[in-house]
């Protein structure tokens, strides 16, 4: 049934195995590899691929400000894209030894094997990345919820999410961050909201270690077919708001910390290819979906979809890559506006959106809200983010730490939270959410009050 | 005894509703159903009173509950539109010609003038004889191209000022995705906006937008409205055919993906740096068009001239071979030209003829 577009398009348009099996560049050598529609010679390879990686990372050094000595970070997962990444940052940090680009390069890991019950990677990382002797940061997901991973550096607060969907700000209490982290995790019940919560959960938590570590940049591995999964997935999760930030080259949506992406370019295949002729050894990380099948979640689902088609059509990485690229952040996004679990930008009013396309509640029942919010609180009580949607109108004090919270969370993470089963466990959100709600609320505070004196006001808050 | 509706707490539940996987029963379903359509058109402001809006009625299920809906919220909303039904008549025996069987009964369940505007009657050719000139590669590009216009001219005659399409929330994601993919940078940023208007064409709107392909045929299966549902003989289009099987699967992951895309898709903004396609108008049948000449004028063309593949793929290399277009070639009457139809009132079914030529 497939057959019919495709006949035409291997005719006219793609050459699957080119005639020449000289390298396309040098003309000469013999090759010996295929990526896409041209064929290289060994030499000329690698050429071409250390260029792409560093036409990415001169474009990033001339768009910021630091001539020499950034201090600089790089986010190693200990596969194989990131370790391409670190070697090729050394290459060309080290290229002429008395003006080096980056004062400093750290390297850091975030341990992620409390959730497979797995021995930890840690010792494993450290040993690849020891021979660069770079600082080697290591990092278990758990302690996420230590007090000193916030802004303020010493945070006690957590939002603990009860079985009667109340939300609640409390002192943090004496269970493990390991138990915390694995209740979460464990009460989530699909699959696509536990890996999105872990990697945004990794995102922070990276962020706040280059912050807390003085780099000003951070380096991460995504390589052109990552990118192009994850833009594709992102859409399919809602995030097409924040997904120009999310796979660019470069952002600084984090403010002091940029975010650098130089292996944008790079398909996964040519990594590999890489990554074997000059013998770099990648670490195996397991993920939560590794090996499960297709529509274990969106992300695997995703993978498996355009791994698919760019065998069949070897152009869908770079046509994607190319669409997401042309994607620009809004001009409605404010720095303000961030969302306190995934800290992306949120839209304005999306739950009204939501609320006007997905109608729950009839006119009649309108009028006895009250009750009606009662019972679809127990009749759904593992929906919680429809709880929260519909404790609107009900002004207690609980059901107002639940607007808040709602409110304060992108249209993805409200999906997200749907999936949230409640149990009699608790279920504890990290400090660094706490304290970005209070933030919240604080400047709301504000904007009341100004809102309130706006009048007697003769200048704009900058002049003040 | 099973479990009870959630909204209403009082009938029996009897269905999940696919779009929340609420369980509902009968009533509260249609109310929200019909709700949510509701409140698309007038946050949107699709409508103004008095507006004469074409109903594009293929006879599918997206279209039969389209006519429906679309009376039934013209009623029960006053907005104070005249609806018509349109249909095209691409020529394709044993599909369109049942099918169109099913939308002439519609005529008469709603009680709705009914205009069909034939390929033939168009282009000077059936989808049939298309397809003979080309065969199956391609063609479903000829149909997709002539239908566009073809409805725009439709509409010109029974002198609208809009024409609803019965495009779902599953057909906007799919298309979000598909332009992705192909990298359709402009017609990405298109495709979520619910009503597209050019400056002086005719608005064209889907009020589906939000609407789930599921709970349509929940709608019709419950409302037992009767519709036609074959698919197209000429069908298989194999790129599209991935992103569809791919938007079902993210559908049974998590069912709030397809509101999802679409929330994605209407966040996107480009570049201000990227080049977009100047919208422009044909120069050959004053049709809308980005090109000097319109896909359809080119296709028609390529047709006409037995050069079929003129306007798929290369054009410009097919020109330098062959050369311009002869002048006695046919081509589309010019767009300003489109008679009105006077006696709009009567349910007007031209090309009755045409069509039984074709069957020959």
């Amino acid at each position: 049934m497939c057959s019919i577009q495709e006949e035409t398009l291997l005719e006219s348009n793609v050459k699957i195995k080119p005639t020449t099996k000289n390298c396309v560049k040098c003309k000469t050598a013999k090759a010996i590899i295929l990526v896409r529609h041209s064929t290289y010679c060994k030499k000329c390879f690698q050429h071409v691929f250390v260029g792409k990686f560093r036409k990415n990372v001169e474009k990033s050094r001339t768009a910021s400000n630091f001539s020499s000595g950034e201090k600089v970070m790089i986010g190693f997962s200990g596969g194989t894209s990131s370790r391409a990444m670190l070697q090729l940052i050394s290459e060309y940090n080290e290229a002429i030894p008395h003006k080096r680009v980056y004062s400093e390069i750290v390297v850091c890991h975030i341990d992620e094997s409390l959730l497979l019950n797995q021995k930890s990677t840690i010792p494993q990382i450290e040993q690849s990345v020891r021979k660069y002797n770079y600082p080697f940061i290591g990092l278990y997901l758990q302690d996420i919820y230590n007090s000193d991973v916030t802004k303020n550096g010493c945070y006690n607060s957590v939002i603990e999410i009860a079985i009667d969907a109340k939300i609640s700000q409390q002192e943090d209490s004496t269970i493990s961050s390991s138990e915390k982290l694995l209740s979460l995790l464990n009460n989530i019940s699909k699959l696509t909201a536990k890996e999105d919560f872990i990697w945004y959960l990794k995102l922070c938590y990276l962020i706040d270690t280059a912050r807390k570590n003085g780099c000003t940049r951070l380096f991460l591995g995504d390589c052109s077919t990552r990118l192009s999964i994850k833009i594709i997935s992102l859409t399919s999760k809602g995030r097409g708001f924040s997904l120009p930030l999310e796979t660019s080259s470069e952002t600084d949506w984090f403010e002091d910390v940029i975010i650098t992406r130089p292996m944008k370019d790079m398909l996964a295949k040519e990594i590999g290819i890489y990554n074997q002729f000059i013998g770099l050894d990648d670490v195996y990380i397991q993920g939560v979906t590794s090996m499960m099948h297709a529509k274990a979640s969106i992300e695997r689902l995703t993978e498996d979809f355009i791994v698919g088609l760019e065998k069949e059509f070897p152009s869908t990485v770079s046509t994607i890559a190319r669409t997401g690229a042309k994607l620009t952040p809004s001009d409605s996004i404010m720095k303000e506006n961030r969302c306190v679990v995934c800290l992306m930008p949120y839209q304005e009013n999306n739950k009204i959106w939501q609320n006007r396309i997905i109608v729950m509640t009839i006119p009649s029942s309108q009028k006895s809200n009250e009750c009606n919010d009662i019972r679809l609180n127990c009749s759904r009580n593992i929906a919680l983010g429809d709880c929260i949607s519909c404790c609107d109108d009900t002004n207690n004090d609980e059901s107002m730490a639940n607007v808040e919270f709602a409110d304060s969370l992108c249209y993805a993470c409200r999906v997200n939270i749907r999936d949230i089963k409640l149990t009699d466990k608790k279920i504890i959100l990290p400090p660094y959410v706490a304290e970005g709600v209070e933030e919240r609320k604080k400047n709301f505070n504000r904007k009341q009050m100004k809102k309130h004196i706006e009048e007697y006001l003769l200048c704009s808050e900058e002049e003040l | 005894m099973g479990r009870l509706c959630v909204i209403c707490d009082k009938e029996r539940a009897i269905i999940k509703r696919p779009k929340t996987s609420q369980q509902l029963c009968r009533e509260c379903f249609y109310y929200v159903f019909e709700t949510e359509i509701h409140n698309a058109i007038v946050d949107n402001k699709l409508f103004k009173k008095g507006d004469r809006v074409a109903i594009a009625a293929s006879g599918g299920k997206d279209s039969t509950v389209l006519a429906h809906v679309m009376k039934l919220l013209n009623e029960r909303y006053q907005y104070g539109l005249e609806l018509f039904l349109l249909s095209i008549d691409e020529g394709i025996t044993g599909y369109r010609d049942d099918s169109l069987e099913t939308v002439k009964r519609n005529q008469q369940q709603y009680d709705l003038p009914l205009k069909i505007v034939s390929y033939s009657e168009l282009y000077g050719w059936s989808m049939d004889q298309i397809v003979k000139e080309v065969g199956l590669k391609n063609n479903c590009t000829f149909c997709g191209v002539f239908r566009r216009q073809a409805l725009d001219r439709g509409a010109v005659m029974l002198n609208v000022d809009h024409i609803v399409t019965g495009h779902n929330a599953d057909d906007i994601a799919e298309t979000v995705l598909m332009n992705i993919l192909r990298g359709d940078i402009a017609r990405l940023q298109r495709c979520t906006e619910i009503c597209t208007t050019g400056d002086e064409c005719i608005r064209r709107s889907k009020p589906f937008k939000y609407t789930y392909e599921k709970e349509i045929v929940m709608y019709a299966y419950f409302k037992k409205l009767d519709y036609f549902s074959t698919e197209c003989i000429y069908s298989p289009n194999s790129y599209r055919g991935h992103a569809r099987t791919f938007l079902k699967d993210l559908e049974t992951i998590r069912p709030s993906a397809i509101i999802d895309i679409i929330h994605s898709g209407e966040a996107f903004e480009i570049k201000k740096e990227v080049k977009l396609p100047i919208q422009g108008v044909c120069k050959r049948c004053g049709y809308m068009s980005s090109n000097e000449l319109c896909k359809a004028c080119v296709l028609l063309e390529g047709l006409n001239r037995g050069l079929p593949k003129l306007g798929i793929g290369k054009t410009h290399r097919m020109r330098k071979i062959h050369g311009d277009m002869p002048q006695d070639t046919a081509i589309i009457p010019h767009f300003n030209n489109i008679k009105i139809d006077d006696n709009e009132n009567n349910n007007v079914i031209i090309d009755e003829s045409n069509k039984s030529k074709e069957k020959l």
